[in-house]
């Protein structure tokens, strides 16, 4: 009895010498809190123009997952870095949040699934990459076509940012920095009903 | 010097003869002594007729008496005339006192019929030469073989007869005898008498069943199954088994006769077909009638009974007799004569003139009476008629005819033959019916039923028409509310509605619920136990920054 019990107290031992802590599971979002303040969007007097924007990604970033490409053909999913949304979810909105900030005379909503209003232009955006590389550079490029005013012109993008810090946090920043970028790009692309 | 000394010699005889020549000389007294034995103890060269040698081969074929070997077949030759062969044979000592006269001798082979198999070891041994001994005292040396064994050895103890038949028998030799079921003897050779036309077969009784033929004995016929079909209906009769292959004879001494005195030298018999046949023969006497019958009488075989108030009394001998100076032609319908025998000792009277004479006088009064003979159907399958006397006291007759010699037993129509006669009386009437007219009217009432079923047929086409436009109506109107069911369904369904927002909602949850999922599933995966132990591969793969920024 009592060599029993002794047994069975070793063999509790030494199968707590297998555990190991758990990996702590790193999230991340790509809109930023401060962007999505509804304190950040000007007073929208006179829109003149509704654009409703639809953005499809890759089938490779459909991942819970953030991606990096290791190398030329490989590409490395992060077991323990996740996006808290799908990453188009997080595009849209971060999109659609600089987008609404620096216009103050166009309203851009997102299309929903039931299709656009009949009245509004589109903007359809079609992204190819968008991922951090080993290389320790971020890319996003793709296209968006811009449907308004019964023209539909087509816009090719291309933008690559470098990284000055280490990790997984900064490289979601450069990201949302990228993101941005194409906000811009849409904006001078658009017509300012301003001008009209 | 000079004188030389003389020595005699001693002379003895010289032996004429070597004694080693009695060796040779002692062998050919042997041999001597051995050529006597043989010559002094070989038995008698006999010679053979035979029409055929067919298995028989020179120093090979044995001669054999009751299996011995008693000589050996030395030559085979054919006889001058070339219609046989003769066979000479060295017997041997022992036999000399078989070969006598009436000894036989055959050639055994193997044989297969319907009465046995014999002789199947002569498969193997080959054919031999059988003997059997005669009972004759006078030596013979040369025979005349037998074609085939004797049925009966000779000397066999038993009674010799000879049965005759003028039917169509086919008895063969060895066919057997039956007395009760045992064989009892058997045919022995059969003779056909040219002049009389009559089949003759000697037969032989084994003792002690001889002592059964006596001066009463009949024979009778059992070969094979004998059915009879007759006015007394079906019977079928055999002797034993072995008749139901081959021809048998059976006898006895028929009931109600005296057994007779024995036979004890060879006697005739005739075979007759069955036992009643034979039976028959007990009764010597008869007296023979006339019925004179306006009736067909098809039906009617010589040899029916002919019955009185149902007891036999006699049979028919012949149907269809005729007068010999008949001339001239016939103003009536003519009757056909019957001619009956009626047997005195059926009825209880003596079997003689007595016994006849009186049957005779009793059935002259009867006639006068009203005896009358009715043609009656003993068998209603095969039609067979038989002769009845019955009396009709109130028809009595004065005067009795007579034809060709014989009484005429007056005739009066069966009950069964009026029954016909009415019948087709009642037939002619029936054809005289107007059935034409009938059968016209019966016919214009058939068309007309025809032509209200033609209009009953299209009433209820009609009717299925309406009764099938009806049952599609119905299906329609099933078919919309099931639509409307279905667009009732669709509705609830539809975008903006509550169910579909539900729905919705449901598979919001699901479609997170699985991206949650996601990377477990992935870990599980590529690490089945990572959800108790670590991998230790701890991926610390996480973007760098620039190198240019170093």
């Amino acid at each position: 009895m009592k060599s029993s019990l002794i047994s069975l107290i070793l063999f509790l031992l030494l199968l707590s010498g297998c555990s190991s802590p758990p990996e702590q599971t790193q999230y991340y979002m790509l809109n930023n809190l401060q962007n999505a303040a509804p304190s950040n969007a000007p007073q929208k007097v006179n829109v003149c123009n509704t654009y409703t924007v639809s953005i499809a990604m890759p089938e490779y970033l459909n991942q819970p997952y953030l991606a990096m490409q290791v190398h030329e053909h490989q590409m490395h999913y992060s077991n323990s870095h996740m996006w808290v949304e799908p990453l188009a979810t997080g595009v849209q909105k971060s999109l659609l949040d600089d987008l609404n900030a620096n216009s103050s005379h166009s309203k851009f909503t997102a299309m929903r699934s039931s299709g656009a209003s009949n009245n509004s232009s589109t903007i359809n955006i079609e992204v190819n990459y968008f991922h951090v590389s080993e290389n320790s550079e971020v890319i996003f490029s793709g296209q968006f076509t811009l449907d308004e005013e019964s023209q539909n012109t087509q816009h090719p993008f291309l933008y690559k940012s470098q990284l000055n810090n280490d990790g997984y946090n900064h490289s979601v920043a450069q990201m949302r920095q990228l993101v941005s970028k194409l906000a811009n790009s849409i904006l001078n692309q658009i017509t300012n009903c301003q001008h009209k | 010097m000079n004188k030389e000394q003389h020595v005699d010699a001693t002379v003895n005889p010289v032996k004429s003869v070597s004694s080693i020549w009695f060796i040779p000389f002692i062998a050919v007294l042997i041999g001597c002594w051995m050529l006597y034995y043989q010559w002094a103890n070989q038995g008698p060269l006999i010679t053979l007729h035979f029409e055929s040698a067919e298995g028989l081969e020179e120093g090979k074929t044995k001669i054999k008496f009751r299996n011995v070997n008693i000589g050996n077949v030395e030559t085979i030759s054919i006889n001058e005339a070339a219609d046989g062969v003769i066979i000479t044979a060295r017997m041997s000592k022992s036999a000399e006192n078989i070969l006598v006269e009436d000894s036989s001798f055959w050639v055994v082979t193997p044989k297969i019929s319907l009465a046995g198999v014999s002789g199947l070891s002569t498969l193997i041994s080959g054919v031999y030469i059988e003997i059997s001994p005669g009972l004759s005292k006078q030596a013979r040396l040369e025979f005349e073989a037998l074609d085939s064994p004797p049925v009966t050895p000779l000397g066999t103890p038993g009674l010799h007869i000879t049965l005759n038949s003028d039917d169509q028998f086919a008895y063969s030799k060895g066919d057997p005898i039956i007395y009760k079921g045992l064989t009892v003897g058997q045919f022995e050779d059969i003779y056909f008498n040219f002049e009389e036309r009559i089949v003759y077969y000697n037969v032989f009784i084994k003792a002690p069943y001889h002592k059964l033929i006596t001066t009463n004995t009949k024979f009778w016929d059992v070969s094979g199954l004998n059915v009879d079909l007759n006015a007394d209906g079906l019977s079928i009769k055999t002797g034993n088994l072995e008749t139901l292959l081959t021809n048998g004879v059976t006898f006895d001494v028929p009931t109600g006769m005296e057994v007779g005195q024995q036979i004890t030298e060879r006697d005739y018999f005739d075979i007759y077909a069955n036992y009643e046949l034979a039976s028959d023969q007990r009764f010597k006497q008869s007296v023979n009638y006339v019925v004179l019958v306006s009736n067909t009488i098809r039906g009617l075989k010589v040899g029916a009974p002919v019955e009185y108030r149902g007891v036999l009394i006699g049979h028919v001998k012949s149907t269809n007799i005729s007068e010999t100076n008949q001339n001239g032609l016939f103003s009536d319908d003519l009757k056909i004569p019957v001619l009956i025998s009626l047997q005195p000792g059926r009825v209880g009277l003596p079997d003689n003139e007595d016994g006849k004479q009186l049957m005779d006088q009793q059935n002259t009064l009867w006639i006068h009476k009203g005896l009358k003979a009715t043609l009656k159907t003993g068998n209603l399958l095969t039609g067979s008629l038989f002769v009845e006397l019955q009396h009709f006291e109130k028809q009595t007759l004065d005067n009795i005819q007579t034809y060709a010699g014989y009484t005429v037993i007056p005739t009066v129509t069966d009950q069964f033959t009026q029954i016909t006669e009415k019948l087709g009386v009642f037939i002619d009437k029936l054809n005289q019916l107007p059935l034409e007219t009938t059968a016209e009217n019966a016919n214009k009432t058939l068309n007309e039923i025809t032509n209200m079923t033609k209009d009953f047929q299209h009433t209820s086409q009609s009717l299925n028409s309406i009764l099938q436009s009806a049952h599609q109506q119905e299906l329609i109107k099933e078919l919309n509310t099931t639509l409307q069911s279905l667009s009732t369904l669709s509705h609830s369904y539809s975008a903006d509605s509550d169910a579909y927002e539900q729905l919705e909602a449901t598979l919001k949850t699901l479609s997170d619920t699985l991206y949650e999922l996601k990377p477990l599933l992935n870990q599980l995966k590529h690490q089945p136990n990572g959800l108790i132990f670590n991998s230790g591969n701890n991926n610390k793969l996480v973007p760098k920054k620039h190198k240019g920024d170093k």
